[in-house]
């Protein structure tokens, strides 16, 4: 593990959590959420990125968080499975643009792929074996999400 | 003056929160029209008046960049004040964005980010 680019890691997803959604970090013992992350894969987000580093991003977040962060981006109580991916897929997005520019060597450039649902290899990391491996997990007042990012 | 501005992304949800952010920003707005692809919006362009685009750049059917070169491209549309509003964050990739006379504004951002953005892009002065 790498401590700086972890806690680089972390300040952006919190600064993006708290922007798009109005969620804050929260000492475990106080947030609400139930404190368990997905648990199924398939609520799992990945970006793929290449070029100057190749490697991904995997979000996975609380069904509460999932819940919570579709109804605050979109300002109502009324959402759908689909509003809950369309939430985590833009915050993965504006995360992961967030995060490639601190893993890019001499300011090289690197293609971000579009946000999807990770597949059971990529869920559990075996996608990237043998690749950098950084983890982040937020405990928010919403619920609880793991950063995964692998890098070559 | 107040604005017409065309809200182009692919994802409902962040059009939903752009418009949230450009109603927070304080920003004299008269009508806002979206689109969810590049060639939407030129759809809209064509159909109605907009002062203001705020666009994002990885879209299906069209990109924003795309659209960027083509709205360039149109003598009726070329000096249009296009604002990316993108979680892109690599210089060169920003640069190319400016050097095709856009502006810039990068996710998550807040209404006075925006807010000074668009007075920028639009000569707009803020009183």
């Amino acid at each position: 593990m790498n401590s700086d680019l972890n806690e680089q890691i972390r300040v952006l997803a919190l600064r993006a959590f708290e922007s798009m959604c109005f969620m804050f970090e929260m000492d475990d013992d106080f947030g609400d959420g139930d404190m368990a992350i997905a648990t199924d894969y398939k609520d799992s987000v990945v970006i793929r990125f290449d070029g100057d580093v190749n490697g991904g991003m995997l979000i996975s977040a609380s069904p509460d968080l999932r819940q919570a962060a579709a109804m605050n981006m979109l300002g109502t109580d009324d959402v759908d499975e689909q509003h809950k991916k369309d939430a985590c897929f833009e915050l993965a997005n504006i995360i992961c643009g967030n995060i490639v520019p601190l893993l890019n060597k001499n300011d090289g450039v690197s293609f971000i792929q579009s946000p999807r649902t990770a597949t059971k290899v990529e869920a559990s990391g075996a996608a990237f074996k043998g690749f950098h491996e950084e983890v982040v997990s937020l405990s928010l007042d919403e619920g609880t999400c793991e950063i995964r990012v692998y890098y070559l | 003056m107040a604005l017409n501005v065309l809200v182009v992304d692919d994802s409902a949800l962040m059009r939903n929160i752009v418009i949230k952010v450009l109603k927070l920003s304080d920003i004299d707005i008269a009508d806002i029209f979206q689109a969810g692809n590049g060639q939407e919006a030129l759809e809209q362009l064509n159909n109605n008046w907009i002062d203001l685009m705020l666009l994002d750049i990885n879209m299906p059917v069209m990109s924003g960049l795309e659209l960027l070169d083509i709205v360039r491209a149109n003598p009726e549309t070329k000096d249009l004040p296009i604002i990316m509003v993108t979680s892109e964050s690599q210089e060169k990739r920003i640069s190319t964005i400016e050097q095709k006379g856009a502006g810039f504004v990068h996710k998550p951002f807040t209404p006075e980010l925006l807010r000074d953005q668009i007075l920028k892009a639009t000569g707009v002065t803020h009183e």
